[in-house]
C-alpha cells in the first residue's frame, strides 16, 4: 500500500494545540485526516513514525512531497510579525 | 500479418485538435474544514492554524466574541510565508470592503456599539506550500476569535 501525505495542519482551539495529518492511500484515492495528537511538537520524524504505526508500513514507505514541511508551528501564541 | 491498432481505433491528436474541447482541473482532494477558537493576547498578533500542504482555500469566516472594541484588530491570511491579507476592521468598514473577491478577507458584520465584527475569505486563494491565519489584536484587550475554514488539498 502507498501512503502519500498531502498536508500536514496544526490548529489551536481552546487552549490546545491540534496536529492532524491529510494523506491519501493508493486505491481507493481518498484524502483522510488523521489526528496525531493534541499539545505534541511536530518533525518530519514524528509525523512519519505515526503514518508507518497506523499504516503498518516502513517509514520510508510513506512518499513525502518536497512541498510539505513539518515544522512545529507558532499557532496559539504571539508571533513578531 | 496486420498488426497494431484496427483503423477505427485513433488516439487523440492534440496537434490536430481532434477534440472539440478539454475539460482540464486539477485533483483536488474533498474539502476539509478547519475551525477551532483562541484567545488572543492583547497587543500582539496570534498565529490560529496553519496548513503545510499545497490546496486552495475555498472560504472561510472570522468572527470575535463581543466583548470589547475590536475596530482596530486585523484578521490576515499569509500564503506561503507570504502576508496576503491584512487590514483593519474599521478600515474594512470605512472603504466598504464587503465584496467577496474584492480582497482575500472580505467584512460580512462591523458594529463598534455592540462589538460584532466578522469577516470571510473569498474563494479560490491557492497555496503552493502553506497558508496560516492570523490576528492581531491592537485594543489592548484579549477577545477570543472564531474561525471556521473550509479548504481543499492537491
Amino acid at each position: 500500500m502507498k501512503i502519500e501525505l498531502k498536508g500536514v495542519v496544526q490548529y489551536y482551539d481552546n487552549g490546545h494545540k491540534c496536529v492532524d495529518v491529510v494523506v491519501v492511500e493508493d486505491e481507493p484515492y481518498n484524502y483522510k485526516r488523521h489526528r496525531v495528537g493534541v499539545d505534541v511538537k511536530v518533525n518530519p520524524g514524528k509525523i512519519r513514525r505515526f503514518l508507518a504505526a497506523m499504516y503498518d508500513v516502513p517509514p520510508g514507505d510513506i512518499v513525502w512531497p518536497p512541498h510539505i514541511k513539518a515544522k512545529d508551528s507558532d499557532v496559539g501564541t504571539s508571533l513578531a510579525l | 500479418m496486420a498488426s497494431g491498432l484496427p483503423d477505427y481505433y485513433r488516439g487523440v491528436d492534440i496537434a490536430y485538435q481532434a477534440l472539440a474541447q478539454v475539460t482540464n482541473r486539477p485533483k483536488y482532494g474533498g474539502a476539509l474544514e478547519l475551525y477551532g477558537s483562541v484567545v488572543v493576547t492583547a497587543n500582539f498578533t496570534t498565529g490560529l492554524a496553519e496548513v503545510s500542504g499545497k490546496g486552495m482555500i475555498y472560504g472561510g469566516l472570522v468572527y470575535l466574541d463581543p466583548t470589547a472594541t475590536q475596530a482596530s484588530g486585523i484578521p490576515g491570511v499569509i500564503v506561503d510565508g507570504n502576508v496576503i491579507a491584512g487590514i483593519t476592521f474599521t478600515r474594512m468598514n470605512k472603504y466598504n470592503v464587503s465584496k467577496s473577491w474584492a480582497y482575500p478577507l472580505y467584512l460580512l458584520s462591523y458594529d463598534d456599539v455592540n462589538f460584532v465584527y466578522s469577516c470571510a475569505a473569498s474563494y479560490g486563494i491557492t497555496f503552493e506550500s502553506s497558508f496560516k491565519l492570523v490576528y492581531n489584536e491592537a485594543e489592548g484587550a484579549t477577545p477570543r476569535v472564531y474561525y471556521d475554514f473550509v479548504y481543499a488539498l492537491i
